[in-house]
């Protein structure tokens, strides 16, 4: 099953204004901790890192441990300075790499 | 204070075990000697309904309708003293008293599967 | 309560003093008469109790606007192919000739509390010594922006059983792989607490069973958590991984509104869309408790914990989902054993039948996947005239797989003992 983003980022917003983005990503984060019905260990498979850039520079990064359970949110805030992209992505283990974006106009 | 001290390290014994059917057989015996009320047993056991069904039938859930009274009385003091277990019967037998335990047992055993 | 209150007195003498218009034929009846409204595990099981324990000496109707009754308990598992349809569908046959209980298939659609009747929607009235309420819940659909009772017909909530669940079930199976599923669970209070996610449990049963790898079971949630969260969580891992994404509103944002014929619903986080939209709105009680004046603002009923009788209307007693019941929940073991006080009451006021101090019980067991059985349950007393649980118990998380099955086992003896015990 592929992973899907989801992510909320306000359409407009104030100079200077601290804005709300939230990311969530679809994602099984198997830890690597559970055993299937054999008594084997289920290999671990999770998404390691998360970032999101505005206009290309970094605002937010979070590298993500086993420990986080499946499908995980975040929650942060931006100052918005002036209109741009967020962009998102998120890392898996098997190497696959996930990307969304959002505009917002600050005025 | 010393006899409850002596309880608690004869977990390790085993003699627990016999002081637990000690008690039990003890307050079964009391239990017995009450004259059971047969409409406070028999309203008392339409909770019991549901699971242990009135006609005696089962699947998974074992029948209780004509069981002797003695047989009752031992099985709800098992729960109580723990020397049974079954999460949903501890917590159904918790708030029964010896007066209710008596009633109940009654009941049953007048009832015809 | 003991002795007689003026009214009864009263119509014992065949006195019209009160406000009360009675027909004639009424003065000269013998018998107390006590209807039910509703005939559920509530209902259905009142009426038998009266009936049977007061040995004739009362005169008992029970009204239903159905032939049979569908359970809503266990019809989950009709959903997952673990019960037909017909086994959970029950007939009021033997309540009638068991115990002379005067049965009526109708829709009770007003009560007149002043002259103590109850009007049925073919115009019939039925007069009454006692009523009892037992009307289950009925939706609120506009509690879900764009929801309604037509599009229940496209994403039926099933929170009633019969038609809706068969609806439900015909398009679950006909979910395809790659398609997915989308629940709205309801806000508190409302019937049966783990039954959304039991239901979440045989959806993923289904199309796990036919091999599906594409599709996804959403379930966006008002509620922060849910009952027996940890024990569904870790099933859902071990037996569906990948498939199950629950999202509270600290996740979703909330709801905003659904759309069934696009198959959306629309979170403040996003818009999840599915082939399948299973939309289980806010609740209230029955209606005719509502038209009865005897529900709070909420739109529950208020009762006395240690009687079941209403608040607002001593003549009157309100059971099962319709009741604000304290700490138990909504559910048809609630209604049941809820049953077993009202009735002990009713026989105390109208006969010399005692009254004994009110005990309750309900458990609920949920199934997860076949032979992966939980529950959950408590007794209960009235305490500081609210029904309190006192003792309680609970499956726990990494059970041995021999405990979940003998828990399923005996949710099986349960369902077919509180049918005999309701019906029979």
């Amino acid at each position: 099953m592929s992973a899907r983003p989801r992510v909320r980022v306000p359409e407009t917003a104030t100079k200077g204004e601290a804005v709300l983005i939230r990311a969530l990503i679809s994602h099984q984060m198997e830890s690597g901790q559970r055993r299937d019905n054999a008594g084997n260990l289920i290999p671990r498979r999770i998404i390691n890192t998360f970032t999101c850039a505005f206009n290309g520079h970094p605002v937010f990064s979070c590298d993500l441990a086993p420990a986080i359970s499946a499908n995980p949110y975040f929650e942060f805030s931006v100052k918005a300075t002036e209109s741009g992209t967020f962009t998102f992505t998120w890392a898996d283990d098997d190497g696959s790499v996930y990307m969304d974006e959002q505009r917002i106009e600050v005025s | 204070m010393v006899a409850s001290l002596a309880a608690m390290t004869a977990v390790a014994s085993g003699t627990e075990e016999d002081s637990l059917r000690a008690e039990a057989d003890e307050r079964v015996a009391a239990i017995l000697k009450l004259s059971p009320d047969p409409a406070y047993g028999a309203y008392l056991a339409g909770d019991c309904a549901t699971c242990h069904r009135a006609s005696g039938g089962s699947d998974g859930i074992p029948p209780i309708a004509g069981l002797p009274a003695d047989y009752t009385v031992n099985a709800l003091i098992e729960y109580k003293l723990g020397i049974r277990e079954n999460e949903v019967m501890v917590v159904r037998v918790a708030r029964l008293g010896d007066a209710e335990i008596a009633a109940l047992a009654a009941h049953f055993a007048d009832q015809k599967p | 309560m003991n002795g007689l209150t003026r009214r009864q007195f009263g119509l014992l003498l065949g006195a019209g003093a009160s406000t009360l218009a009675m027909p004639a034929y009424l003065r000269a009846q013998d018998k107390p008469r006590v209807v039910v409204i509703g005939g559920g595990p509530g209902g259905a099981t009142v009426a038998k109790y009266v009936a049977k324990d007061s040995a004739g000496a009362i005169d008992v109707t029970l009204i239903n606007d159905g032939e049979t009754f569908t359970t809503c308990f266990f019809s989950n598992l009709y959903l997952g192919d673990f019960r037909t349809f017909e086994s959970i569908t029950h007939s009021y046959d033997q309540l009638a000739s068991a115990y002379g209980i005067n049965k009526v298939t109708g829709r009770a659609v007003s009560v007149d509390r002043e002259a103590k009747t109850v009007t049925l929607a073919d115009g019939s009235t039925v007069p009454y010594d006692r009523l009892v309420l037992a009307p289950g819940i009925d939706v609120i659909y506009d509690s879900v922006p764009g929801y309604s009772e037509e599009a229940a017909e496209i994403a039926p909530h099933a929170w009633k059983a019969g038609a809706q669940t068969q609806l439900l079930k015909e398009k679950l199976d006909a979910v395809e792989d790659g398609q997915n599923i989308v629940m709205v669970a309801p806000p508190n209070p409302y019937r049966c607490p783990p039954g959304p996610y039991e239901r979440v449990s045989m959806f993923a049963h289904v199309l796990k069973k036919k091999g599906f790898t594409q599709s996804k079971i959403f379930v966006i949630d008002p509620k922060e958590t849910f009952s027996k969260q940890a024990l569904f969580t870790e099933g859902w891992e071990k037996h569906y991984p990948g498939m199950v994404e629950w999202y509270g509103p600290d996740v979703h944002g909330g709801l905003k509104s659904v759309d069934v014929a696009a198959g959306t619903v629309e979170t403040d986080l996003d818009t999840f869309e599915g082939a399948l939209l299973n939309i289980i709105p806010a609740q209230r009680a029955g209606a005719i408790a509502i038209d009865a004046g005897v529900t709070n603002e909420a739109g529950w009923a208020p009762i006395d914990a240690g009687s079941m009788r209403s608040t607002i209307d001593e003549a009157i007693y309100v059971i099962g989902d319709a009741s604000i019941a304290g700490d138990m929940p909504k559910s048809g073991f609630s209604a049941n054993s809820q049953a077993k006080v009202a009735a002990l009451n009713i026989r105390a006021d109208l006969t010399d039948a005692q009254a004994f101090p009110a005990r309750y019980s309900n458990t609920c067991w949920s199934l997860i996947e076949t032979d992966d059985g939980v529950k959950v349950g408590a007794q209960y007393e009235p305490q500081d005239g609210k029904i309190t649980a006192l003792d309680a118990f609970v499956s726990q998380p990494g059970e041995s797989a021999e405990l979940r099955k003998e828990t399923y086992e005996e949710s099986i003896g349960w369902y077919s003992g509180i049918i005999e015990d309701t019906f029979a």
